[in-house]
Order: structure tokens, then sequence, then C-alpha cells
């Protein structure tokens, strides 16, 4: 694919709410299974300390219509310039319809706007917002772009190999045409690898059965059912430290700067350890990668570059222009990044999930 | 970072004492030589600035092939 770039388009909010539960690993030694020394092994190798996740029956559309809310009333953007909305999620509330179309009701959006589902996790974020580009570029107004899980949903309840790393989040952004600096865009997938991270059961290929619904002892010593995202840790982590740094020198060089010039790297938290040896290989001041979303929130998937901005940069976007490169990786396998410029925008501080508000 | 240094870390990844990192002793024997202790033997290396991937580090059978990987005899 050729590299893409565009001109004067922009995001002006980014808003991300999280789980209302906020679970310590220490408070779940029982249910995963871990005695004092495996506990402080993942704690202190991992970077693991809590994570936030949903009450039964919340999905990621009622975290996204919280976010997306809060938008509209605390900034001039109007729900009636709204051209499309995308959702981003692996969570969707039904099989079926697009839960997008269902929320542009929520919403109270106009009838022309379109609307639907995209079905990626933690590379999901990078995709949505190059869909977003795309649609401004060829004249829409404004695109309103819901990206999250609730992770909860399909993390085996005692797979302790999964479960104890995912938090749920929903972000809302919105993207429009404004002046602005080129962005760059790169966009790759691998499907040879899609066994590494998958929901085995529960499609079409493998339909639900009796069976896929019973908790197992599985290889890896995690308990799950074939309806639980089962994750080849080795195998992601491996992915991960050879496709990333490459992908952001790539795009370094497609827009023509030096990495001196980006302030941040805000790259998909999939947990803090990665983070940290990408960071190395990158070779960039640590205190511009940042690192911790996976320790405190958890892993967001495709929210987890907004839950970063919103949970540990809220200052930062709302009162400078700044440089960023971005970029998601995980489930596909599929990955892609972007380096953008985001000035002065609507970026408050990630917001606890209200029952009151949907 | 100086062999000594190296051991220390080593023996700490695997949970055990220093005088116990015999060259020939395999890998297999430590209960911790796992998944999250072959990560932070990567992520050592990383520290040393040496060029080692997840490859690398799954196909030493020793303690001594850890120690042959940061060029310590």
């Amino acid at each position: 694919m050729p590299k893409i770039n565009f001109e004067n388009i922009t995001i002006t909010a980014i808003t991300t709410t999280v789980g209302d539960k906020k679970i310590y690993l220490a408070d779940e030694k029982e249910r995963f299974g871990f005695d004092d020394e495996s506990l402080e092994r993942i704690q202190r190798s991992i970077g693991l300390e809590s994570r936030y996740v949903v009450s039964d029956g919340v999905c990621t559309s009622d975290l996204c219509l919280q976010s997306a809310e809060d938008i509209f009333a605390h900034t001039q953007i109007k729900k009636e310039d709204i051209d499309a909305l995308l959702f981003v999620t692996q969570s969707p509330d039904y099989k079926a319809p697009s839960t997008a179309i269902i929320m542009q009701d929520r919403l109270g959006l106009n009838h022309d706007t379109a609307a639907f589902d995209i079905n990626l996790g933690c590379s999901g974020f990078i995709y949505g917002l190059f869909t977003a580009y795309s649609y401004i570029n060829t004249g829409m107004k404004k695109v309103l772009l819901c990206v999250g899980d609730v992770n909860s949903y399909f993390s085996g309840e005692r797979d302790k190999i999964f479960t104890p790393l995912m938090g749920d989040a929903g972000s809302a952004i919105i993207i429009e045409k404004k002046p602005a600096p080129k962005s760059y865009f790169s966009l790759y997938s691998d499907g040879s690898g899609y066994k590494h991270l998958i929901i085995p059961a529960g499609g079409v290929r493998t339909p639900t059965t009796p069976e896929t619904l019973l908790a197992k002892m599985r290889d890896d010593g995690g308990i799950r059912r074939d309806e639980d995202l089962f994750m080849d840790g080795k195998e992601v982590f491996n992915f991960a430290i050879k496709t990333v740094p490459p992908l952001i020198r790539e795009l370094l060089e497609s827009s023509g700067k030096e990495s001196d010039e980006i302030d941040y790297f805000v790259l998909h938290q999939a947990n803090p350890y990665i983070l940290k040896t990408i960071a190395s290989r990158l070779k960039v001041p640590k205190e511009k990668v940042p690192l911790q979303t996976g320790k405190i929130y958890g892993n967001q998937n495709s929210a987890s570059i907004a839950g970063t901005i919103n949970g540990f940069l809220s200052d930062a976007f709302s009162n400078a222009n700044l440089t960023i490169a971005i970029a998601g990786f995980g489930i596909g396998l599929s990955w892609g990044g972007a380096i953008l410029q985001i000035d002065n925008i609507y970026a408050p501080k990630a917001q606890l999930y209200k029952k009151d508000i949907s | 970072m100086t062999k000594e240094k190296f051991t220390e870390e080593v023996a700490d990844m695997l949970g055990v004492a220093q005088n116990e990192l015999k060259k020939q002793v395999t890998l297999e024997s430590f209960e911790r030589w796992d998944s999250l202790s072959m990560l932070s033997m990567l992520n050592l290396y990383d520290e040393m600035e040496l060029d080692i991937e997840v490859e690398d580090v799954e196909s030493c059978k020793t303690i001594g092939d850890l120690f042959s990987l940061a060029s310590f005899h």
C-alpha cells in the first residue's frame, strides 16, 4: 500500500470512559490461583497493579456514549454536524445489526449520518482514525469515531494468562476539517498469525455448542472457554517488538521528521513490559513513551491510545500544540501507525462510567 | 554491565543463589525458567544494548548459554 498522508484534517476532541469497578491484582490471587511469589513476579516484571472493568450488563456502546455526550456537552461541536459515526469494537451490543447504527439513534444524530462497525482490536484506533480522515477527505464535515471494548466479557473468569491484563474502556474522538499540517499513516495485516489472538468459537466456523461454553484448564495453565479470548503471550510479544520499532522508523522517514521532533509516542498499551521493551529499542527518552495505562487501567484494546491521552496526558493535549507518533498492534495480526499534529484539543481526564447516563 | 552484576541479575530472575549458577546446569532444571523469565532475560540483554531476539533466548539450554549470549565466558 502506498504511504498515505492527509492535509488540513485533525482531531479536535478525545474523551474516554472506563469501567466503574477498580480491581487490584493483589485481591485476585485466589481467583487466578497465584501464590505470593508468582503474584510478586507478575507485578514486578510485567508491571501490573489494577484494572477498571464494568459491572455485568454494561456494553462498550454505553461507555462510548458517555464519552461522546461529554464532548457535545463541553465543546462547540454540534450533533447535527456529524456526518459519520464509526464504531471500532470486538464487543458489539448484538451480532447484528452494527452497534453504530443504534448509537446514531441513542445520540440523536441526524438520519443522514453514515454509521457502521469496524471489527478490530488493538490496532483499531489507527484504522478507525484512518477511515475517519479518509471520509473527511471526501468532503464530510465531522466524523465521530468511537473505539473500545468490554474486554471482561470475553476474558476467561479464571484465565490467569489473559484476564489480569485487561480493562474495559470506550472512547469518543472527533475528526474534522481544519487548517493542520500533514499527517502520515501506515497500515499492515498478517493473517497468518490469526491463531495467536483469537476467540475460537461462537462464529460460523465453530458455532456455539454446550462444549464451547465449558471452562477448561488449557496447556498454558489458563482456565477458559472456547468463547473466551486466547492469547499466545510469547508470540504476541515477539510480534510487537519486531513490528512496532520498524513501523515508527518508517513513519519518521515518510514524514521527514527526526525522533526528537516527536513530543509523545503514544503506543497501544498492551502491558507496561512490552512498552518498556519497545521504548528501549526505539532509543527515545522514556518520558516520551507513556506506559502506565496497563498498570492502572488494564489493556483497553482499541481505546488504549485515547485512554492513555485522557488517563495521563490530559494537560499536555489540552494546552499545547503537539507532534505525536501513535501505533496500534495486535489481534489479526494487524498493526498500523500515524504521525499527527494535535493543537490544543478537548481532552479531559478519563472518567468513570456513571450508571445513570445512557 | 559487569559479569558480577549479570550473575546477580540471572540469579535474581531464577530465584536461586548465585553459587547455583554453574555453566553446565540446564535451564530446564529451574522451576522459574518460563516465558516470563525468558522475557526478563531479553530485557536484560536489551539494557546491555545487545542485539538479541526472543528466539536466541529460547534456544539457550544451559546457564552457560545465557552467559555466552552476553559474551561472558
